[in-house]
């Protein structure tokens, strides 16, 4: 067979182990089923297929409803606790809702209701019938999920579901339903496989007909089942394939299922018993792939591309290694460290901010000194002040002491530890002392003498790294702002000349030692580059940021002109950067920082429901983002076909390659109708790198007004859909 | 309605000479609206909801002008109230104040016997303070003015039926004079009390030897005779010792605020017997009560009466008389402020010749009604020479005003004026758009609006809004305006702005009480479901370890509820991550999870070094409180 044998068996028990947790009564009376007989003929085995097929779909079937049942009371319990909620909202401020007295005289009364008995004595009671007017309903609404920004989903390869759009429509046109399954190559979801027999049935099956099989034959229930086993199988679902095709479905089914063993890709938790030693990039692995450097989120659902770290370039530490020892133990004491140290130095000593570096350190420790003394709290102090250069000044003069009061030593390097030190490494090189501090259990000593060893057999880091980023190492004066503008707006001009008003989506360029050139695809696209590119800082398809002192919202502004939000690592002069909102003087940041309106719900004036406006607004104020899921122009037509027919749609271009949809997710300003005289304007803007649709005022709007802007003129001026004209009497 | 009577009449004549049908056709096409507003007629008649006059095209209807609001301001309410008052006091200060003056001539009683001769009258005056709470006697002062003796029965012999006005002309020279030494000050202000003159007429019953005998020599003569008197006049049992009997009678000066201010004139006042109120009543007394009530007129004859000249004068001697009394004086100062202020006369008289003058050509002028149907291929004609609407009467007087009523308030036709020679024409045909839909202030609709008061203190409201003034540009008036169709007008749409309608939730599309208008749905950054979507799909993952899905978990709800936009805030967040989620990681055991992840921020370039090293610390601090504290045991 060429498996180890024990390890099948002990995962085949574990299987079974499953198994029979998940379905008791499956597993019920076997041995009455099928006489056990080693001479077991062929049709035997199919009979004995057949029937356990039958009982496992039976009892999958069983479990399924059983789950289905279970999220049902779930469901119903969250919507008991939501309702419960909202009256304990309810009731906290005093409020009496108005009592308004039926009027029901004005009302001719027409029928009568009487009750009259058998009994003469009683008299005949009678009450006036009145006719209650009917009340106009609340218009329809589907339901759909409130969004506060874009989501990206991928195009659906199958039709999720036949739409309703009454009776007459099926029957007066059929052709529509069978064009929009075409459109999904007549894939529509919950299509059951034809044979019926998905992976795990297939694991379940040959498990239990092999246990029924071996039953009599000693021992035999720790081997892999036998062929007989698939070959049967191969012929009661002759569309599975060959025998041997089963066979290994079988076994990779196996491996994937067992729990104990993890896939080889993945490293054990580095807090966890089995941590192992292992390379670097091993460590950081799942936290390199999945981290989205745009939205600073792990497994992001709005950047499918992510840039590997590797090729981008760091923050490098702002302090060299200190030259004084950390303590009496350090590692610089060592006899040889010394001689080492100089000849690293030499190679920094191009680097005038090193000097500015060492004459500052002395006064950093003493700083860092005083904050020792004063508590273990000082840490978080800083926590409340705004960001960015301010802050980044502080930390760069402050040492950083640890608590060293409960620290341990340990002398056995962990697996844990061994691949920490490797992360670390990189990161603060030769200063063995951070690296330390940082281990916690390792004192500067044991790092460096672990350092050496392991440079025995990993290559030289340094020299690695510059080959990587070749511009930093050549570190240019920074250009002067004036020559950057000069470059920018012939670019800008060249931008208009070529006449195209496309506007693509923005990837991140990545094409390590070149230029960003005409090869390029933010080039190509013409699009600037962003933080999130490859290229260097210096790169020519940069945008500079603006300066403005002012609101940035006038052309004056480079940004506002570009139609790009300010960036808040680009443009610190208006004020971006700042973490707390209210002290943004900056008015080109709307989108990002969600400053909306609020918005209100209730019927429209014109059609359907209508969104309102709470507080009045100016001319050319930010009133919401046009939020929803992003997905690509293929599958807007596909879903705009549904849309057309039932003539609503919230379809909106973004750009070239996406559409933004907001029937399933949105938020508010979804409700906003079109209008051919409207009070609202759609803009598509560059905000940190992703389009978005915000939607701003195109006059001033007075509080309680409904909202509408112009479907038709998107920020691309491409009619991808117009419902129906709503232009009622607004003309 | 007449108009309409009118045109059935008239249309009844066409139809003997034309066809039955096309009368049909146009009551078929007219007889609904025009019900409708014959209906509204009545009921603006009955209860109007608003007033003609009011309207801005039919100003001339409005009788009084608001020239002198162009130039009001509200600042300068007081400086007008003051001048007003300024001016009366600087004016006529020294005539405000009053002196009263009473020529008492005579105490007259038929029942008297002509030797009773005298009689003393004690005058007093009450003056009463009216609180302002209805508290009315709250002061009451009683001021003596004066006493005098009078004659009884003067010339009655002489002059038996001269009446009232011989005797004031030709004052006898027995009459008494008495002014009240206070003046009375009429201040406009002070108008809280009232004024009382009370005369106690004394008459000794014994006659009197001379006229000009001193009161104490008469009441010590005349004892005897009163007592034989009144045995007989009144039947009543009179003590012995009674010789003298008392009237008295109250002659109210002027009521609060000086309302019916006494003038200056002869008086006749009906004495009462004092006494009777103290006195058991008997029969005769009480028939005596009924008959006054029968016929007051008589009581002149039956009743005792003084006579008396009452006049204002302005100094205390009671030389001058003063011209005008002080009632009118008071009224008066108001009435010439205003007129002075407001130049009234002046300004209205040039104006009425004015519209007069426009308003005389027109009346001749003749407007034909053209009512168009069956699809504008039929039509009557109704014509008449006034400028009354034909379905609600109202006289409009100007043909503007009669083509602006027509449109505004009979929507339900298309109005169309075409000028003709003789007068005007106008085509009128039935509205297919008019839409009845409810047309007023949403807000009246909704019932949501709530209290402002409970029972157990001051709820939310919604915020309502109403327009208070609204003062559109307006066009100067032009017949050209009606000569072609209406058009949608857009000004008129949008009056009333606010929040004038009931708003839903968005996600249960309940009914947003008012209490919840303030709480926007969409505050917070990341709903629900998107939180727990991101903690799903990190699960899903097969070749990530448990620890670094924990953390991962942990990271992405943190930026999510702080929407972390930009590199700069990285290190912020790090640090506040450690703050907020510092004991998890412990608990949890993911502090070198922790540590990886900010060597992966610095290998995207968003930490220095420097930031690794203080969040670390800053955990390591909080794992050592923990381990101080006894919470955890001390890490491996």
């Amino acid at each position: 067979m060429g498996f180890p044998n024990h390890m099948i068996d002990a995962l085949e028990g574990a299987n079974l182990k499953k198994q029979m947790a998940s379905s008791m009564e499956t597993v019920g009376s076997p041995e009455k089923c099928v006489p056990s007989t080693s001479s077991k003929t062929h049709m035997d085995l199919k009979g004995i297929i057949r029937s356990e097929y039958i009982r496992l779909r039976r009892s999958k079937k069983l479990k399924h409803t059983e789950q289905v049942k279970a999220l049902y009371n779930e469901n119903c319990r969250k919507i008991q606790e939501d309702i419960e909620d909202h009256q304990s909202v309810q009731k906290k401020p005093e409020f009496q809702s108005f009592y308004t007295p039926e009027i029901l005289t004005a009302t001719p009364v027409t029928h009568k209701c009487e009750v009259t008995s058998a009994v003469k004595e009683l008299s005949v009671q009678s009450v006036p019938l009145r006719l209650m007017n009917s009340l106009k309903p609340i218009p329809s609404m589907y339901s759909w999920a409130p969004l506060q920004q874009n989501y990206v989903v991928e195009d659906e390869t199958v039709l999720h579901n036949i739409p309703y759009m009454g009776d007459d429509l099926l029957e007066k046109d059929t052709s529509f339903i069978e064009e929009l399954i075409k459109n999904y190559d007549g894939k529509v979801h919950g299509d059951k496989d034809k044979s019926m027999l998905d992976d795990e049935l297939f694991l379940n099956l040959v498990q239990s007909v092999s246990t029924i099989y071996d039953k009599d034959v000693p021992d035999s229930q720790m081997t892999f089942p036998e062929d007989k086993i698939f070959e049967a199988m191969a012929e009661v679902f002759p569309e599975k394939g060959k025998s041997d095709n089963l066979k290994h479905l079988y076994r990779d089914l196996l491996e994937k299922n067992d729990p104990s063993s993890l896939p080889p890709e993945c490293t054990p938790n580095i807090d966890g018993p089995n941590a192992m030693s292992v390379p670097r990039e091993q460590t950081l692995h799942s936290f390199h792939t999945l981290f989205c450097r745009r939205c600073y989120k792990y497994d992001c659902c709005l950047h499918p591309y992510r840039p590997s770290p590797s090729k981008l370039m760091r923050k490098m530490p702002d302090k060299k290694q200190e030259p004084e020892p950390c303590g009496a133990d350090c590692f610089m004491h060592i006899v040889g460290y010394k001689e080492k140290e100089v000849s690293a130095s030499d190679s920094e000593k191009s680097d005038k901010e090193c000097k500015n570096e060492r004459s500052k350190s002395p006064i950093g420790m003493t700083k860092g000194k005083k904050r020792k003394n004063n508590g273990t709290g000082s840490g978080s102090e800083d926590s409340n002040d705004g960001l960015g250069s301010f802050m980044k000044a502080k930390y760069k003069n402050l040492d950083i002491k640890y608590p060293m009061k409960s620290k341990k030593i340990t002398e056995e390097w962990t697996g844990a530890e061994e691949s920490l030190f490797r992360v670390l490494a990189e990161m603060y090189r030769t200063n063995y002392c951070a690296i330390a501090k940082l281990l916690w259990n390792k004192n500067c000593k044991q790092v460096y003498e672990f350092a050496l060893k392991e440079m025995t057999h990993l290559p030289d880091l340094d020299g690695d790294d510059n080959e990587k980023t070749p511009p930093r190492k050549i570190k240019p004066k920074k250009r002067p702002i004036s020559k950057v503008w000069a470059l920018h707006s012939k670019r800008v001009q060249m931008k208009k000349d070529s006449n195209i008003k496309t506007v693509s989506n923005y990837v991140p360029c990545d094409h390590p030692g070149m230029r960003c050139d005409d090869t390029c695809q933010c080039v190509m696209a013409q699009n600037f580059c962003e933080k999130f590119c490859q290229c260097s800082d210096e790169c020519q398809n940069r945008f500079p940021g603006c300066r403005c002192k002012a609101q940035c919202n006038t052309k004056q502004c480079p940004c506002f002109l570009a139609v790009r939000e300010c960036d808040p690592d680009l443009c610190q002069a208006c004020g971006a950067d700042q973490f707390d909102t209210d002290k943004i003087s900056c008015k080109n940041v709307n989108v990002q920082r969600n400053l909306k309106k609020h918005l209100l719900l209730a019927p429209s004036d014109v059609a359907g429901w209508g969104i309102f406006l709470k507080e009045s607004s100016d001319k050319n104020e930010f009133i919401s983002e046009y939020c929803g899921e992003i997905i690509s122009q293929d599958e807007a037509d596909r879903r705009g076909k549904v849309y057309d027919k039932y003539m609503c749609s919230f379809l909106f271009n973004l750009n070239n390659d996406f559409v933004v949809d907001a029937t399933r997710k949105g938020n508010k300003i979804r409700f906003a109708n079109h209008s051919v005289n409207p009070n609202c304007y759609a803009k598509v803007m560059m905000v940190n790198g992703d389009h978005r649709i915000g939607i701003f005022a195109k006059r001033s709007i007075q509080s309680g007004e409904e909202l509408f802007f112009d479907y038709r003129y998107g920020p691309t001026e491409q009619l991808r859909f117009v419902g129906i004209e709503r232009d009622v009497e607004m003309i | 309605m007449k108009s309409k009577k009118k045109e059935k009449e008239k249309a009844t004549v066409k139809v003997e000479e034309n066809v039955e049908a096309d009368l049909e056709k146009f009551i078929q096409a007219f007889e609904k609206p025009t019900r409708i507003y014959r209906y509204l007629r009545t009921r603006h008649l009955v209860s109007p909801i608003f007033l003609q006059r009011n309207l801005t095209y039919m100003k001339h209807r409005r009788s009084v002008n608001n020239l002198k609001r162009r130039s009001f301001k509200v600042d300068s309410l007081q400086t007008n109230k003051k001048d007003i008052k300024n001016d009366k006091h600087s004016s006529n200060f020294s005539s405000v104040v009053k002196y009263l003056k009473l020529e008492l001539t005579g105490v007259y009683n038929s029942q008297f016997s002509p030797d009773v001769h005298e009689a003393a009258i004690d005058i007093t005056l009450n003056k009463v303070q009216h609180g302002r709470k209805g508290d009315s006697q709250q002061g009451f002062k009683q001021i003596n003015v004066g006493k005098a003796k009078v004659p009884v029965n003067p010339n009655w012999n002489n002059s038996s039926l001269d009446g009232t006005q011989s005797d004031s002309e030709n004052y006898s020279p027995c009459q008494e004079t008495v002014i009240c030494k206070d003046g009375f000050s009429f201040k406009p202000k002070d108008g809280f009390h009232s004024c009382i003159l009370n005369l106690n007429v004394t008459c000794l019953l014994k006659p009197s030897l001379s006229n000009g005998v001193t009161n104490g020599d008469v009441s010590e003569h005349d004892e005897p005779q009163p007592k034989k008197r009144r045995s007989v006049l009144n039947g009543r049992s009179i003590s012995v010792e009674e010789e003298s009997v008392t009237y008295s009678a109250e002659l109210t000066l002027y009521g609060k605020q000086y309302q019916g201010v006494l003038k200056s004139g002869m008086y006749d006042l009906v004495l009462q017997d004092s006494a009777s109120k103290f006195s058991t009543r008997d029969s005769r007394w009480d028939s005596s009560v009924g008959k006054r009530s029968i016929d007051l007129l008589d009581e002149f004859g039956s009743s005792p009466t003084l006579k008396l000249y009452l006049c204002w004068t302005d100094d205390p001697e009671g030389n001058q008389q003063c011209k005008i009394p002080p009632c009118e004086f008071v009224k008066n100062n108001r009435i010439t402020k205003y007129s002075n202020f407001s130049g009234y006369d002046s300004e209205t008289s040039p104006q009425k010749i004015k519209e007069e003058a426009q308003s005389t050509p027109q009346k001749k002028m003749q407007v034909t009604y053209m009512f168009l149907y069956n699809d504008i291929t039929r039509q009557q004609t109704d014509t008449r020479d006034n400028m009354r609407c034909p379905w609600c009467t109202v006289n409009c007087e100007k043909l503007y005003s009669l083509l602006k009523h027509l449109r505004l308030c009979h929507a339900r036709f298309n109005i169309l004026y075409v000028p003709m020679p003789k007068g005007a024409r106008v085509d009128v045909t039935i509205n297919d758009c008019y839409d009845g839909a409810y047309g007023g202030n949403p807000q009246d609709l909704n019932s949501h609006i709530g209290f402002a008061f409970h029972r157990l203190g001051p709820v939310r409201r919604t915020s309502i809004t109403h327009v208070m003034v609204y003062r559109p540009k307006r066009q100067p008036h032009s017949l050209l305006e009606f000569c072609e169709p209406e058009k949608e007008n857009q000004v008129s749409k949008q009056i009333i702005q606010g929040h004038n309608r009931l708003y839903y939730r968005t996600n249960t599309c309940l009914p947003l009480q008012p209490q919840e208008v303030n709480q926007d749905s969409e505050d917070e950054v990341t709903p629900n479901w998107l939180c727990q979507k991101s903690v799903n799909l990190i699960d899903e993952f097969t070749d990530v370890n448990e620890g670094e899905k924990e953390l991962m978990k942990m990271w992405n709800l943190h930026c999510m509820k702080y929407a972390y936009i930009a590199d700069c805030q990285m290190p912020q967040a790090s640090q506040s991550f450690v703050e907020e989620h510092g004991c998890e990681l412990i608990e949890k055991g993911i502090v070198k999870n922790y540590l990886i992840h900010l060597v992966n921020m610095f290998d995207f370039g968003l930490v220095t070094p420097d930031i690794v090293q203080r969040t670390m610390w800053q955990l390591y601090t909080v794992r050592d409180d923990l381990e101080m504290s006894g919470q955890i045991t001390s890490a491996s």
